[in-house]
């Protein structure tokens, strides 16, 4: 008998996730785990406490706490039952010791290493989960570009950052594409830039549901023609061999690789290699009829039913000159 | 985008010395008639004069503190990052004290706790529990008054 839900895929997106997924053991295995709820993950602010603190305290609290990357101790999974809210009231929440973030969320900046030198933008900041990280990252010191456009998301980034004791920011308010012309125009050029694109979400079902609903076939070109302005127009004021990383919580090609695929024709770049310390899957080759190069194969897929996560993409690209491909093969 | 500059930075020394700080590693911005942030990031203001014109800049840092014409109120944050300095007019709190400050109610000292208090000056101190500093309340007659701010405070408690 099939169980049933509270909400309920529509029956284009079965048909697109089954497409993308392996077999049919891994197809069973991803539509159970989208009905179950994410672990609680945190993230320790290590602008404020050490891991091994911050264990000890929540540990105190009888709280079973699991760090599950040897080389990520920030990274904590609290394996015991939460009331609702527990986790916000703890004081080392009120406090900022620690951030609620979801694992996959934490990728982008495990990938992108942005380090105490670095100018860095983060063009879709709110609300601030990867900010904050990259603060920690950054030890408070470089330079960090906060950028979002809308007022009401400005605030909860604001929020976040004080919370979090980042003090090496500078949060604006821009359309990202008309600010990354502006800074190209102007060679106002990043080290490291992260595009946490808006997409269309098909990754966080298990913490919000009600994208079931909301999902529907069209988003995902929709969400496609943003995302490529957004990542062409941040490759403009990247420095040359500076680094981006363009991520999205959903699954759709149309969102990720078809993204990659744009920048690859068009700007003389390479996709590096990511090392993540969980389960991932290449970039997908081919997309209903469309082939993707070789290289999209460094792209990484994260599926929720590997590693217990949400669903993540992301690609870490490089620039190589300021010419357009076209330019540089003459 | 108003800077505090080296003569109005070293009377704010002087009323942090109250605390026990003596370093401000922070470029400081005038927020608002009395509130000043902070920013510690390696751009100079030169540079971030140029980010202002070709972009629309919200924020620079971080809130530190709330200058009065005789003392400084430092956020709560301001008292993560400047913690290994802050040895001064510090009154340390027990649990019970402690839960009720995170719901956002006043400390009303017993006569017991009056009395050990008479030799403190009256104003702002640093709120501490165990390693945790955990805000600012001012010392008047019988109470310490709760500045935590209400987005910190416990809700539904």
């Amino acid at each position: 008998m099939e169980k049933t839900y509270k909400f309920n895929p529509k029956p284009g997106f079965i048909d697109r996730m089954n497409s993308l997924l392996e077999n049919e053991k891994d197809r069973q295995a991803y539509w159970e785990i989208v009905h179950k709820e994410p672990n609680n993950s945190i993230r320790c602010n290590t602008i404020k406490i050490s891991p091994d603190k911050l264990k000890k305290r929540l540990e105190e609290r009888g709280w079973k706490i699991k760090q599950p990357y040897e080389e990520y101790p920030e990274i904590m999974i609290i394996e015991s039952d939460l009331g609702p809210g527990e986790l916000g009231k703890a004081e080392e929440h009120l406090l900022g010791y620690f951030y609620v973030q979801e694992i996959s969320s934490m990728l982008p900046l495990i990938a992108l290493k942005p380090n105490k030198e670095d100018i860095f933008l983060d063009l879709c900041a709110s609300p601030g989960s990867k900010t904050t990280q990259a603060g920690a990252m950054m030890e408070n010191k470089g330079n960090i570009i906060a950028n979002d456009s809308r007022l009401p998301r400005l605030i909860i980034l604001a929020s976040n950052l004080e919370k979090c004791g980042v003090s090496n920011t500078i949060v604006t308010q821009n359309d990202g594409i008309d600010l990354c012309r502006r800074y190209g125009q102007e060679r106002i050029f990043f080290d490291k830039i992260l595009v946490d694109a808006p997409c269309s979400g098909e990754g966080t079902l298990r913490s919000s549901p009600e994208t079931f609903i909301m999902w529907n076939p069209k988003m995902n070109e929709k969400f496609s023609r943003v995302q490529k302005h957004l990542a062409e127009n941040a490759i403009s004021c990247l420095k040359i061999g500076g680094e981006l990383v363009y991520s999205t919580c959903t699954h759709a090609p149309e969102e990720n690789e078809d993204i990659i695929q744009h920048l690859l024709d068009n700007f003389d770049i390479s996709i590096e290699e990511i090392n993540l310390p969980l389960k991932t899957r290449q970039g997908i080759k081919e997309w209903q009829g469309k082939k993707y190069s070789e290289e999209i194969k460094k792209c990484v897929r994260i599926y929720p039913q590997d590693n217990d996560t949400e669903g993540f993409f992301l690609c870490k690209i490089k620039k190589l000159s300021d010419k357009s491909r076209g330019e540089h093969s003459e | 985008m108003e800077i505090i500059f080296n003569t109005e930075k070293r009377e704010i020394m002087k009323k942090l010395a109250y605390y026990g700080i003596n370093e401000l590693p922070f470029l400081l911005i005038k927020s608002g008639k009395d509130k000043v942030r902070g920013y510690s990031g390696s751009l100079s203001l030169e540079e971030i004069r140029k980010l202002q014109r070709n972009s629309r800049v919200e924020i620079v840092g971080i809130y530190l503190f709330h200058e009065y014409p005789t003392e400084i109120r430092l956020s709560l944050d301001a008292l993560h990052l400047l913690k290994d300095q802050i040895t001064k007019n510090i009154i340390e709190i027990n649990k019970d004290q402690k839960d009720k400050w995170f719901r956002g109610e006043d400390i009303l000292l017993t006569k017991e706790e009056e009395e050990k208090l008479k030799s403190e000056e009256r104003g702002f101190k640093v709120i501490k529990h165990k390693d945790d500093l955990i805000g600012m309340g001012k010392l008047t007659e019988g109470r310490i008054t709760n500045y935590l701010p209400k987005e910190r405070r416990r809700r539904g408690a």
